[in-house]
This record gives structure tokens, sequence and C-alpha cells, in this order.
């Protein structure tokens, strides 16, 4: 039993002597504050073998992450970093990507590294989409509009572009809650859309868009 | 031997009971289920089903299933109007993406439901990949 558990030991060791890449963290979580554009990660690592490793391929599950490397051999002892830039654009919520290195070394040939972004909005309005069927009255309808915490929003506004559709934001009696109150008239056009804006310090936010569909 | 076998029966009996009340209690349950859709049920819903790609615009324009909206990071909303025309209750949108990038397509499907509002999202099992291998 004795020898069984030294060759295992010896085996394991062996095996921790020829690692490649070692990384600082192969998780990395970020938030993204409204208006943010790109979110930039970086995954720090080192060559901890006895040989240079080589980087073989670096791909994204995620066509709105963009991962680069500046070099792709690594000398034993030398250090560098994927820098993984996300765009997030059109995004909300959280959301991960994959980032897959391939190297040649042979105890780890691919590592699978994941970024984690949190993409808040000033103004979470739902549904974003009101539909009224051909034949339904026009009965207003209505949308729920939340200010998010932390981001100072001094107020929203709520427009319509589109005459023949009416668009009134009911105020909150605490709590960043609000109504949009969405009401089309008898000359309303088939699409319209209703503008959702956060006035937060240094500006206002892109808009919540609001799409109204009127058959 | 003939204590084992008997053991045997006794356990696939009492295996069977459960089982025969599940199906007796569930009947043979639809993929739709799942949020994930085989394209083959796709298939069956034929008309009713309105794809959304939310690959990137460049795989997207260089080939997507016929009719697919585009719903990309960057032109969401421009996508999601172009996808609002389309939509009517009673369709059944599916979203795909690359087999590689399969949590996009699921995060999208939960946008399209909690915030838009739409009633029936699904994602497309396999992705664009499913549906280049039964389309050569």
């Amino acid at each position: 039993m004795l020898r069984v558990v030294l060759v295992v030991l010896v085996v394991g060791f062996a095996a921790c002597a020829r690692a490649g890449f070692h990384w600082e963290k192969e998780l990395l979580c970020c938030a993204a504050a409204p208006g943010t554009g790109k979110v930039t990660a970086r995954f720090a690592f080192t060559n901890t073998g006895k040989t240079a490793v080589k980087v073989l391929d670096l791909k994204s599950t995620c066509g709105c992450t963009v991962a680069t490397l500046e070099r792709r051999t690594f000398a034993p002892g030398e250090s560098g970093e994927v820098v993984a830039v996300y765009s997030t654009a059109g995004r909300k919520g959280l959301h991960e990507a994959v980032l897959t290195v391939k190297t040649d070394d042979p105890v780890e040939e691919e590592t699978r590294l994941r970024l984690r972004v949190l993409v808040q909005e000033a103004v979470v309005a739902q549904p974003t989409f009101l539909l009224w069927e051909k034949g339904e009255a026009r009965v207003s309808k209505r949308v729920s509009v939340q200010v998010t915490d932390g981001f100072g929003v001094k107020g929203v506004e709520a427009v319509s572009a589109t005459p023949g559709v009416d668009a009134r934001l009911v105020g909150s009696k605490g709590g960043g809650a609000y109504e949009l109150v969405v009401t089309p008239g008898t000359d309303a056009p088939s699409k319209a859309v209703v503008e959702l804006t956060a006035q937060v310090p240094g500006g206002k936010q892109k808009p919540v868009l609001v799409h109204v569909r009127v058959r | 031997m003939r204590g084992f076998s008997r053991e045997i029966l006794v356990l696939m009996g009492a295996a069977l009971l459960p089982a025969g009340a599940a199906a007796w209690l569930h009947p043979r349950s639809p993929s739709w289920i799942s949020e994930e859709v085989r394209l083959e049920v796709a298939g069956q819903i034929g008309g009713r089903v309105l794809w959304v790609d939310v690959r990137a615009p460049e795989d997207y324009a260089a080939g997507h299933i016929p009719g697919a909206v585009g719903l990309h990071g960057e032109g969401w909303d421009e996508g999601l109007g172009q996808l609002l025309d389309q939509w009517t209750e009673g369709r059944v949108v599916v979203v795909y993406c690359s087999r590689r990038s399969c949590q996009t397509s699921h995060l999208v499907a939960r946008r399209l439901r909690e915030e838009v509002g739409l009633s029936d999202v699904r994602v497309l099992d396999g992705g664009w990949e499913a549906w280049k291998e039964a389309h050569p």
C-alpha cells in the first residue's frame, strides 16, 4: 500500500513540475455603469514550467468580447496577460463570455477563462413592447419604470416622438418607481417609439425605448 | 442465485411502480417544456416560427436562416424593431447563435421574455451549426 501511495505522489509531483501557465484568476467579474461602452479585463498568468509554452489559439465564444495577447511564446518564469475587451452595447443584466486559450503545453493544452459582466441601466422599463391588435380598443397601457439605485438619477422623462401616440410618465411616491402610460389615438400610426431618458450627473443617458405597435 | 434473482425482480418491480405513476400523471411532454428546441421540432411549427440570429453582424451577413432577424448587441434597438414588426400572438420566437456561444442565445431569449414581454421564446438546440448540418 505504501508503495502505491509513493508512486502516486511521485507521478503527481512530476506532473506538477511540467505544468505550464499558472493563471492568477480564471474567472473575473466586472460591473459596467450606464453608458459604459466597453469593459476591459486582464487575465494574468506566469509560465511556471521548465519549458517554453506557445499559445496556439485564443478565441472568445462571444462576438461581444475581443481577446488579445501581446506575444505568443513565454519562456519559463515569464509572465503575460490576456486582455479581454467586452462591449456592453445593447446588453443588460449579467453576461458571461468564455475565452479559450490553447497552448502546446502537453499537461494542460486548453484553459477556459470566464469574464462575467453585470451591465446595469439607470432606468429599467418592463415591458418594452406594447401592442394593440386590430379591433382592440385604444385604451391606455402601462409600463413599469424603475430607477436603479446608485446612479444619482435626478429625474426621468418620457417623450413620444410620434404624433398620435400619447405618453405620460406618472411620478412615483418614492423609491424611484414610475408608470409610463401610453395611449394611441385614432390617428396613431402602426409603429411608434417612446423614449425614456434618465437624467444623471454629467448629462443624459442613452434612452430606453418602448416599442409601440398598433395593428 | 435464486435469492439474488428474486431480489433483482423485487427491485425492478419497485422501480416500475413510480415509473408507471409518472407516465400516467405526466404523459409524453412536448419539447417546449425546456427552453431549447430541436431543429426538427421547430420545422414542424413551420411558418409560425420567427427566427432570431444573435451572432456577430459579420457572421449574420455571411449567412443566416432564411428570414431570420439579426439581433446584435450594438444593433439591438433596430433589430428588435424589425422583430416586433413581424411578431404576432401565437408566433414562436426561436433564438440561435453559434454552438460555441450558446450562452448569448439564452440571455437574449430571457430578455425577450422578461423585458420585452414576448410570450413564447425558445433557443435552437445546436445553434447555427445544427441548421447548417441539416441544410448543407
